[in-house]
């Protein structure tokens, strides 16, 4: 399989590439360069490169690197940037030329309340669709739960991205489980972004730079997750000056620091955060809430060094950790402990080998473990797990010509799974140790893409990834008859590739734009995955299990096609969009009833295989320059399931299936000093089992139910409102500072999160529900400095 | 044990972190029509009185006793013996003579007619280990629980072998406390040690209880049927519960329940 991988990557190169060449003319001439910020020394994405004379142009890429390939000439270049002063150079190209170029913002007041910079028609010129860019500036305006600006949090706001219940991190795009979203940080794939339960995301607001969201027409250099990509940049690190920001809120504190190094050719960006909500339930009359820590911190790190003017050497890490621990009595000898966190590595090189084309360079880490335990008597245990990941790629740009542009690329994963090893710690204690046997798996990929701009009116981004997985050994896999008891156990050898899947994923974009303000597109997708969760509760547990593909369970595999309108009015001051999808996904993953998900070594045994499919309607409209800014998105869906073994094989609605869901959120600059926000969020009811009736067990009262997921919960909505204040004077005529007040859940809603059926006490005939809600009203005071 | 332990503390992160945020809700519910047979049958080692009471499913909100179900014929059978039940109570209540014991290795069948249908179930008892001895401490526990004054401790040997599945019923001056507080425990990961005075935590006492402990051997079936109401009713705890389901049973033909045999260990300590 090895052979094919290759012979496969060698086709790509061999036969498309030199046609490709060829196809060229002689006499072109290329330009290229990269597009900064003058003042921090950030790449800017997405900088709009125009030729004046031609009517074309080009984008910067991820790292604010653009190719243009034109024939000798004079040319007028326009740098355009939303938010930014327009720059203008006049050249007269006669040989390959490097042109680097720098843009001020416009005004700080406007650059602070512009909801998204890129090209300015973006939405309607480019030719991806379903997919959503976010600028930290913008998701910084939203009001938050405690005053904790969330990525996460703002993502849930866009049309096709559901939640269910509030507070979490999970989220679920056009009908994809939450382990269907491949979320990477600098490249590095992250498995639970969740702290705190998930009511706070593990990206540190401070230290990200932007945040671009795929739902459908996932471009084929990315793979590995069926329904969703969520890309996200930290910032590179000023390397102009010195800077230094910071926050204290109301549960957490935040310090950054960048900085330019070696004569500006190198900078850094260091930011930590810390909460201490564990300084809080010292107050409460509680004791055993007294006797409870808990708290997390996450540090980013980011070095970058520019080596000569062809590279740039790139490294990143993430490491956060939740901790939670709880004192069974006073004199603090037993304790129990939970502790969770993700450790993510990239080193990155950016090469440029001539003007046209362009290499990065990756090589990520990526860890995840958790461990719980108790101490202090007999009961004393220990339970480990981790997942760890180390990735290797390489990607190309190739700009052939302003119309053309290849990007292909190489890559390949080591998974190591370890699922648990849990053994007593006292001496004389009464647990014997338990190890589940430890996974290991490969993944490799390679892709191809060619976009290409047919006409002014019709361009193309076609792309082709084939991957392949194994499995390799160390490994012991279990063979199960058809009431999943297990028959017999083989064991592998290390190093043994005992068990693949392998599989081509052709990926389509093609948009016709009728004119600079209307176009239609249309998209396929087809993803695998071969990597999952499990899972079968609504909000994520740091006691994740991620499991592999294996002879027992077959790779997940979904298609998808989208069609879109986009509209800009008013010189693309308002952006609309409707997008229809309809997505069908097979061996999707469900447990068995009451299924044993942790520490099992059986783990396999509980999985049930079906089907599902999502469709829907996305409706998203936003302004985006001015005093007042705002998005207004709503969602019709609908996702469904069909298990054979569930729900006597009846498909039912996915526990995250809501019909209508309505999100609108807005912001207005007062005047120099006040700014206002506000969201408002509606859903009707998610899927939900409720009973049809009662039996009696041992004078415990059990719920009898009939369908699953057969009944709504009831409608949720929500308003969350801001304002932010910027100091009147700068302190020693450098310092800027700023208080965001800011109210979750304003009229104090109590949303149901889940709703519980209980036995008033033991052998009682009498029954009640009750509902949960996790918040009521929660305002909250974030204190902003910075230079 | 860690798998429940774990669970414990999972409800604490919650519990902690979002207190006073239920609320008792009206709710109207869909009915289901079809009423099901729902069996709770127990024979032990025991020499007794062995019961299998017989009722239906109800609506949720009902708030009465279970419906009864009288008038069926009820045996268990070893194979070569058969037990006939008879009807000695109003709430579905059968129960077979006095001499009735179970024995380590046999397997049973329960067989029920009722207006025209057969219920079979069987199971087969399983070995126990004899209790050495029972203690208890006295805790300390939060001011809110004060009723938790002493918990019991257990010496005990676990046989060798993996694949014993126990339950521990708790009788407090003759008052049999329901499954909520009872303890289900696998040997997983136990296998053969001796617990030398683990503390059970499902019960409180107070001075001057009368307590006797009964650990009673049950198959993996039992073990995960008792596992499974308990996830639906006791160990809820709103954020890490699996989807909803009904619990199975080992009764054939559509009845809800189950049909447990047990070999019996008892202790019994008066808390002073």
């Amino acid at each position: 399989m090895h052979r094919i991988c290759s012979i496969v990557f060698a086709g790509f190169f061999l036969t498309y590439i030199p046609l490709s060449v060829l196809a060229q003319k002689a006499d072109k001439i290329s330009i290229s360069g990269h597009v900064k910020e003058v003042d921090s020394g950030e790449a800017l994405i997405g900088v709009n490169v125009w030729v004046k004379e031609l009517k074309s142009g080009a984008v910067t890429n991820t790292y604010g690197f653009y190719s243009l390939t034109l024939t000798a000439d004079q040319y007028t270049l326009v740098y355009s940037f939303i938010g930014y002063e327009d720059v203008i150079k006049v050249i007269d190209l006669q040989e390959n030329k490097t042109l680097n170029v720098e843009l001020t913002a416009k005004d700080l007041k406007l650059k602070e309340v512009v909801v998204e910079a890129e090209k300015k028609d973006k939405n309607v010129s480019s030719v991806g669709m379903s997919t959503v860019h976010l600028k930290m500036e913008a998701i910084k305006k939203m009001p938050v739960l405690l005053g904790e600006v969330d990525i996460i949090k703002a993502i849930q706001l866009l049309p096709g991205v559901q939640t269910v219940g509030e507070g979490t991190s999970g989220f679920f795009v056009r009908g994809g489980a939450v382990d269907q979203n491949l979320i990477l940080l600098d490249e590095s794939p992250v498995y639970n972004a969740a702290h705190l339960l998930g009511f706070f995301s593990v990206f540190n607001s401070d230290a990200i730079k932007d945040v671009q969201l795929y739902k459908g027409g996932i471009p084929a250099e990315y793979g590995g997750r069926l329904s969703s990509v969520l890309d996200i940049h930290m910032k590179e690190g000023n390397n102009k000056r010195f800077s230094v920001k910071g926050g204290i809120g109301t549960i957490a504190s935040r310090l950054t620091i960048e900085a330019p190094l070696f004569k500006e050719r190198a900078s850094f960006m260091l930011s930590a955060r810390r909460t201490y909500a564990d300084m809080f339930l010292k107050l409460s009359s509680n004791e055993q809430v007294r006797n409870t820590i808990l708290y997390f911190y996450d540090l980013n790190a980011k070095f970058n060094y520019r080596i000569g003017k062809k590279d740039r050497i790139f490294l990143s890490a993430y490491f956060g950790r939740d901790v939670f621990k709880y004192f069974q009595n006073d004199t603090q000898n037993s304790e129990i402990n939970l502790n969770w966190g993700n450790a993510t590595g990239t080193l990155r090189w950016n090469h440029v080998f001539n003007h046209r084309l362009f290499s990065n360079t990756i090589l990520t880490y990526s860890d995840y473990d958790y461990s719980l335990g108790q101490t202090g008597d007999i009961n004393a245990f220990t339970w480990y797990s981790n997942i760890k990941n180390l990735t290797a790629k390489i990607n190309f740009t190739y700009y052939i010509n302003p119309e053309n542009t290849l990007k292909f690329g190489i890559c390949s994963a080591y998974h190591r799974f370890l699922p648990g090893t849990a053994s007593g710690t006292d001496e004389g204690g009464i647990f014997n140790e338990v190890t589940l046997p430890n996974n290991n798996a490969l993944e490799h990929a390679v892709y191809l893409s060619h976009e290409w701009t047919v006409t002014p009116q019709l361009s193309i981004l076609a792309g082709l990834r084939y991957s392949l997985f194994q499995n390799i050994g160390k490994g012991q896999v279990f063979t199960f008859d058809e009431n999943y008891t297990v028959v017999d156990t083989l064991l592998y050898k290390k190093g043994e590739i005992f068990n693949q899947y392998a599989g081509l994923e052709p990926r389509l974009n093609i948009k016709y734009a009728f004119n600079n303000q209307q176009s239609v597109k249309l998209s396929y997708n087809r993803t695998r995955q071969y990597l999952q969760l499990a899972s079968n509760t609504r909000l994520s547990s740091p006691l994740d299990i991620w499991f592999p593909a294996s002879p027992n369970v077959k790779p997940q595999l979904a298609d998808q096609i989208a069609l879109g309108y986009f509209h800009n009015l008013q010189e693309d001051t308002y952006e609309l969009s409707v997008e229809a999808y309809y997505k069908k996904m097979s061996n999707q993953i469900d447990f068995r009833d009451h299924a044993t998900l942790l520490l099992n070594e059986r783990l396999e045994g509980e999985l049930r295989f079906g089907q599902a499919k999502s469709y829907g309607i996305e409706f998203l409209a936003r302004k985006q320059k001015g005093r007042w800014t705002g998005l207004l998105s709503y969602t019709l869906s609908r996702t469904e399931r069909a298990i054979p073994e569930i729900n006597d094989g009846n498909p039912y609605p996915a526990s995250y299936d809501k019909t209508h869901d309505i999100a609108i959120t807005t912001a207005y600059q007062l005047n120099k000093r006040w700014a206002i926000a506000a969201n408002w969020v509606y859903g009707t009811g998610a899927a939900v089992t409720m009973p049809v009736g009662r039996m009696e067990y041992w004078g415990v009262v059990t719920p009898v139910y009939s369908a699953r997921n057969a009944e709504r919960m009831p409608s949720y909505h929500r308003l969350d409102v801001s304002a932010t204040l910027k100091a009147r004077k700068k302190w020693w005529k450098r310092i800027d500072s700023e208080w965001i007040f800011s109210v979750y859940n304003a009229y104090a809603r109590k949303n149901t999160f889940s709703i519980h059926f209980f036995q008033e006490y033991e052998f009682s005939k009498a029954t009640y529900a009750e509902k949960l809600y996790l918040f009521s009203v929660v305002p909250s005071v974030t204190w902003n400095v910075g230079f | 044990m860690p798998k429940h332990s774990s669970i414990t503390i999972f409800f604490l992160l919650p519990m902690i972190l979002l207190s006073n945020c239920t609320e008792r809700i009206d709710l109207e519910l869909n009915e289901e029509e079809n009423v099901r047979l729902v069996v709770e049958a127990w024979l032990t080692t025991e020499r007794k009185e062995h019961t299998v009471r017989l009722t239906t499913t109800s609506s949720y909100f009902e708030n009465q006793h279970p419906p009864p179900v009288l008038g069926a014929k009820v045996q268990i059978s070893d194979g070569t013996n058969v037990f006939e039940l008879e009807e000695f109570r109003w709430d579905g209540t059968y129960k077979t003579a006095e001499d009735v014991q179970g024995q380590v290795g046999k397997t049973y069948t329960l067989s029920i007619e009722y207006e025209g249908e057969v219920y079979m179930a069987t199971s087969t008892i399983h070995r126990v280990p004899k209790i050495d001895s029972l203690g208890y401490m006295n805790v300390y526990e939060y001011d809110d629980e004060e009723y938790d004054k002493h918990h019991l401790t257990l010496y005990v040997q676990e046989p060798k072998g993996i694949g014993d599945f126990y339950v521990f019923k708790t009788h407090v001056n003759n008052q049999a406390r329901s499954l909520a507080r009872a303890l289900l425990i696998s040997d997983e990961f136990i296998d053969g040690n001796y617990m030398n005075g683990v503390e059970l935590k499902n019960v409180g006492f107070t001075i001057g209880d009368e307590v006797r402990l009964e650990m009673l051997s049950i198959s993996e079936e039992a073990h995960d049927f008792l596992r499974s109401i308990l996830l639906e009713t006791e160990w809820q705890n709103g954020l890490f519960d699996g989807p909803p389901a009904n619990v199975k049973g080992n009764i054939s033909n559509g009845a809800m329940g189950m049909f447990i045999t047990s070999a019996t260990s008892r202790y019994t300590i008066k808390i002073e």
